[in-house]
């Protein structure tokens, strides 16, 4: 007995549980509605509602769409007037409506609204400038481009003005834009001055903040260089400074501080010598040590890919005439000096020399590089080395070469 | 006393070894679960090669803008990031989840689409959206780069309304819009979206010449050791070259083969497959044959997240194909009414229709079919195709009245019976009952009707097959083993009898 009760329980259980939320199918042949609100077309922020009447009172549902997204809406009902409130969602937003009244499947009705942004109240401005960063001359230029909007953030239709001025030095220009496909756009070019361009716009009311733009020295163009030095005696020792004239663009404007220019130097026996500078105002400054020996030099600065410089002569006198070769006693210690400079004083310490060491028979053995120390330069000859012989030997200093045959003990 | 002091024994033994063995069983689980996880190849975060998932046609027109001139390069990042915009909007519409409109759209633009978010998750309002065409013109290009203006014309679209999951209303629509989009951290935003007035469709409802289908007579083809798997590594010109010279014997002039969907590289045809088809085409005209190509074979998703990427693969295919003399047809799918209940007829029909309507757009020569499995799943879209075919595995001799049914229905319509036959399976799951005789006999009745009232005939098919793959239909054995015998030849080679009515057609 109790096993049938389960089992009534449970056959209860389940018929409770079948599908019985079958939908309720209106019969939408006979029901007509036609749309009451007669204003199709709306500013944004507009409160907007769509009042229907049918022939009978319905559920149907109206789909709103437009070209963010689309919903669907219910009726408020009284009796056979539906009336349906555009959320806000859609009401804000300027753009094309359309609408779908759908009952059961079936289309009742469609139509579409049209919203405009709201220009009444104050717009909002969108300015975009770039490149903020041009160069002197009239050829390169900013773009700026206005993208107004009203309060709502609806992009403003086309042919509304946009003013914008913009200042340079002593010019204020200013100008009228139209909006064209969401924008109002125009290009700044730049004058032929360094400096900065201020630029503002303004529409419906709003202006923008202030924008700038930085116009920049165009390339460099030629320059001319010239040298000071302490004298023109080839001492190895002095330093010589290079500089060139202050280093303009093609409009006059001086090129941008740090600005590199490469001095190139060509020596006597035609071996590139170089140095280089950047500029500070325009002018760049750069330096090298006197040579050791007479020598000619001709100089030319570039800077690279735009400019260069004329070519400048520096011609260098020997500062040492003569000097001295004394032997000791076994001939194995040499000393050269006192090397004497322009004015007899011992030249500064650190002059090259050099001895090439040959055989009898003129057979390089050895070359010795030494320095002066207080205008004397001494080599020695090891024993163990350079076994008692005769031999053949070179000193060079500041450019002259003396030869010696001596007898090494 | 003893016996029983034994199995005490045993029982004790037996649960020491049983505990044991639990222990073990365990330790052993817990090891192998601390071993899985990330894959460590995971670690070296190497670049995923992402599947794609929304491919609509876009076709930007003249590039000659206000502003820069725009470089093909930004032009490509643009049409990336617009289009992965639609995706994610279509996305979260779906879902009612704002993921991934971060990343496309601007902060003003994400304010407008979450508001409308937010009330239709409270509504219980969903969509399914797509795009199918998207013809883009710039307009503006601003000289630092980092802002776009372009018109998108007439951007076809495809929408479902759902309220509380139930389908309120379909759309087929095509506004245009006025697009404005940002450079911001690397990704194209949009940041205004305006509808404007939609340009006036050239609406020109081609001209169609396609061919007469009157005159086909012809046959459902795969080779006898490949069936339903014919292209890749198993495709071979010469087993074609056989087979096509037999059918031409037999007196028949058309034949239809299948394009499998995935196999054939989704939204990517596989352009070595592509090349086989290509040459199946040509070896077919080579014996006098046409061809009926069956796209989308073992396709069945119909999700419109779906559309589009079917879309290309049809495209791939049509356009490589157009113009070839061989070509008789696109059956756009194979019984795909099979599917009305698994999908949904909806979903189904209006996948159909995007797709006819495409595949009349790349080939306005072509007749555009769908192979119906029955002659009563024939009365859907006859509005669409350029002729009606339906399958026919009933009883012969109620052939004529559904024929008749058919053609009442059909608007004029040619009518191609485009698969039957009769499977000569005897063995145990039919309880030995078929035979030979008896598929003859099928044919002669057939082929007697199909005389009588002049039908196009397409029947299934040459060989008997050795295997029949579990995709085609299902792994039951009683239904594989009947599939196996549908042919008029054994899988020998040897011709059955039912082949005489068939060659007395000529």
């Amino acid at each position: 007995m109790k096993h049938y009760i389960y089992i009534l329980v449970i056959l209860i259980c389940s018929f409770s549980c079948s599908k019985s939320d079958a939908p309720k199918k209106q019969d939408t042949s006979a029901i007509t509605t036609t749309l009451v609100t007669k204003k199709d077309s709306f500013t944004a922020g507009d409160s907007i509602v769509l009042k229907f009447s049918s022939t009978k009172e319905n559920e149907a549902v109206l789909i709103v769409k437009n070209a963010y997204g689309t919903t669907v809406l219910r009726p408020k009902k009284d009796k056979e007037i539906s009336t349906y409130k555009i959320p806000n969602s859609f009401s804000t937003i300027a753009n094309k409506i359309h609408w779908e009244l759908i009952l059961s499947s079936k289309k009742l009705a469609t139509g579409s609204l049209q919203i405009t942004p709201d220009t009444t109240k104050k717009t909002k401005l969108e300015t975009y400038l770039g490149p903020r960063s041009i160069i002197a001359g009239g050829s390169d230029f900013s773009m700026l481009v206005n993208v107004p909007t009203d309060r709502l953030d609806n992009p403003m239709l086309d042919d509304t003005k946009v003013a914008i001025k913009h200042q340079f030095k002593k010019e204020i220009t200013v100008d009228t834009l139209k909006v064209k496909s969401l924008v109002a756009w125009t290009t700044i070019f730049s004058p032929k001055k360094t400096g900065r361009i201020l630029i503002t716009s303004l529409s419906n009311g709003t202006k923008s903040k202030e924008l700038t733009s930085v116009i920049l020295p165009d390339n460099a163009s030629d320059f001319t260089i010239d040298y000071t030095r302490n004298h023109k005696y080839a001492d190895g020792n002095q330093i010589i400074t290079f500089t060139s004239s202050i280093i303009k663009d093609n409009h006059g404007n001086i090129v941008s501080d740090g600005t590199l220019v490469l001095f190139s130097v060509k020596n006597s026996s035609g071996i590139q010598l170089q140095t280089n500078g950047t500029t500070i105002n325009g002018v760049a400054k750069a330096k090298l040590l006197h040579p050791a020996k007479k020598e000619s030099w001709v100089v030319t600065a570039y800077v690279t890919g735009a400019a260069k410089s004329n070519n400048l002569p520096v011609d260098f006198d020997a500062a040492i005439v003569d000097y001295t070769i004394t032997f000791s006693k076994d001939n194995r210690t040499i000393t050269i000096g006192p090397i004497e400079s322009f004015m007899q004083q011992l030249v500064p310490d650190g002059l090259a020399v050099k001895a090439i060491i040959y055989d009898a028979n003129k057979i390089v053995l050895n070359t010795k590089e030494t320095t002066t120390l207080k205008g004397f330069a001494t080599f020695n000859l090891d024993s163990d080395f350079y076994k008692s012989n005769d031999y053949n030997i070179t000193i060079e200093a500041a450019g002259i070469k003396k030869n010696k045959a001596i007898h090494l003990r | 006393m003893k016996r029983n002091r034994n199995i005490y024994r045993i029982l004790l033994l037996l649960s020491f070894i049983g505990l044991n063995a639990l222990l073990l069983f365990g330790i052993s689980s817990i090891l192998s679960y601390l071993n899985t996880g990330a894959d460590r190849a995971s670690i070296l975060h190497i670049e995923q090669n992402f599947e794609e998932t929304y491919t609509p046609k876009i076709t930007w027109s003249n590039t000659t803008n206000e502003g820069r001139p725009i470089e093909d390069q930004t032009l490509k990042a643009v049409e990336k990031d617009y289009i992965s915009a639609w995706n994610v909007r279509n996305l979260a519409y779906a879902t009612n989840d704002m993921y991934g409109i971060e990343d496309y759209y601007t902060e003003s633009a994400r304010k407008k689409i979450n508001n409308t978010l937010q009330l239709n998750a409270k509504n219980g309002t969903t969509l399914k959206t797509t795009t199918i065409k998207h013809n883009p013109t710039v307009n503006f290009y601003s000289t630092d780069g980092k802002l776009i203006v372009f018109t998108d014309h007439n951007v076809a679209q495809y929408q479902e309304v759902y309220s509380n999951k139930e389908l309120v209303s379909t759309y087929h629509i095509a506004p245009s819009y006025k697009v404005m989009m940002l450079l911001e951290d690397g990704f194209w935003r949009i940041r205004h979206l305006v509808e404007i007035e939609p340009d006036s469709e050239k609406n020109n409802p081609s001209q169609r010449e396609t061919i007469d289908a009157k005159s086909i007579k012809g046959i459902n083809y795969y080779p006898k050791n490949t069936p339903w798997d014919m292209y890749g590594k198993k495709y071979d010109s010469a087993v074609l070259q056989k087979d096509f010279g037999l059918i031409q014997q037999m007196g028949l002039n058309t034949i239809r083969v299948f394009v499998p969907y995935e196999t054939f590289g989704k939204a990517t045809v596989d352009l070595k497959k592509l090349a086989q088809l290509k040459q199946t085409l040509t070896i077919a005209e080579q014996h006098n044959l046409k061809v009926i190509v069956t796209l989308f074979d073992f396709y069945g998703n119909y999700d419109i997240q779906d559309w589009t990427l079917t879309h290309r693969h049809a495209e791939q295919i049509v356009t490589a194909l157009k113009g070839h003399n061989a070509l008789l047809a696109w059956d756009i799918k194979n019984e795909p009414d099979l599917d009305f209940e698994s999908r949904g007829k909806e979903k189904v029909t209006a996948w159909l229709t995007q797709m006819i309507k495409n595949i009349k757009e790349w080939d306005s020569k072509t007749n555009v079919t769908i192979g119906w499995s029955s002659t009563e799943a024939a009365e859907n879209l006859v509005e669409e195709v350029d002729f009606v075919s339906f399958h026919y595995y009933k009883k012969p001799k109620d052939f004529l009245n559904a024929y008749a049914v058919l053609k009442e229905n059909s608007k004029d319509k040619d009518l191609v019976l485009q698969e039957y036959g009769y499977s000569s399976y005897s063995g145990f799951w039919n309880l030995y009952t078929g035979s030979n005789d008896d598929q003859a006999e099928y044919y002669k009745e057939m082929q007697a009707y199909v005389a009588q009232k002049n039908i196009p005939f397409v029947l299934w098919t040459l060989y008997d097959f050795e295997t029949i793959p579990t995709a085609v239909v299902g792994r039951l054995p009683w239904r594989k083993k009947q599939q196996q015998y549908f042919g008029l030849f054994t899988t020998e080679g040897k011709a059955k009898e039912a082949l005489t009515y068939i060659k007395a057609k000529k």
